[in-house]
């Protein structure tokens, strides 16, 4: 099981969310939340995926803040 | 500030009080070809962890990305520098490519003028004689 936690601080949750319904076709996460985090939990087999979306939510994030 | 190996990724601690969010977010992206990152915050510093994509050494990643932390937190300090006349540039491009708005602009700068100088009971003699010499002002 592969768990992305999000610092609400850094990554928007509004971002978040958005990305991983661009990524919800591709892959099985489910969103869980622990403050100040919000969890994604991928399967063994999606590591590729959870991390690639990673970096697309740093990507959506950064473009938000310019 | 502070650098360490965990196998496969490299961890970075960057004090909030030396590198700004944006700066961070900058310097992120700029990796985001090279590696997979990811970010978080613990006892006011950012904490950048850096999975390289290829294999390499993870130390020398983290060098560079503190090097390009330096380079973005030093753009951003020169466009905040800056700021003043960069708007003062774009603002003269955007008047030079249509001379109606330049106009107008001055036009309205006379009349706001010509208001403030009305409020002197001194001077709205001579403005009123302005006035009725140049139809155009009024």
């Amino acid at each position: 099981m592969i768990v992305l936690k999000f610092n609400k601080e850094l990554y928007p949750k509004e971002i978040v969310f958005v990305c991983a319904q661009d990524y919800a076709p591709y892959c099985h996460a489910a969103q869980t939340e622990d403050e100040p985090y919000l969890l994604y939990t991928f399967p063994e087999e999606e590591k590729g995926i959870a991390r690639e979306f990673a970096n697309y939510v740093l990507a959506a994030v950064r473009s938000h803040a310019v | 500030m502070e650098i360490t190996g965990e196998g496969e990724a490299v961890v970075l601690a960057l004090p909030e009080a030396t590198y700004s969010l944006n700066t961070i977010y900058a310097a992120s992206y700029a990796f985001l070809d090279k590696a997979y990152v990811h970010l978080d915050k613990k006892d006011g510093s950012f904490i950048v962890t850096l999975y390289p994509k290829k294999a390499g050494s993870v130390d020398v990643m983290g060098k560079a990305f503190l090097d390009e932390a330096i380079n973005q937190g030093h753009y951003f300090s020169q466009l905040e520098k800056h700021q003043e006349t960069t708007k003062l540039l774009v603002e003269r491009a955007f008047f030079s490519a249509d001379r109606g708005i330049m106009q107008k602009a001055e036009e309205e700068e006379i009349k706001e003028l010509i208001s403030e100088l009305e409020k002197d009971p001194e001077l709205k003699e001579l403005v009123q004689d302005i006035k009725n010499d140049s139809p155009k002002i009024q």
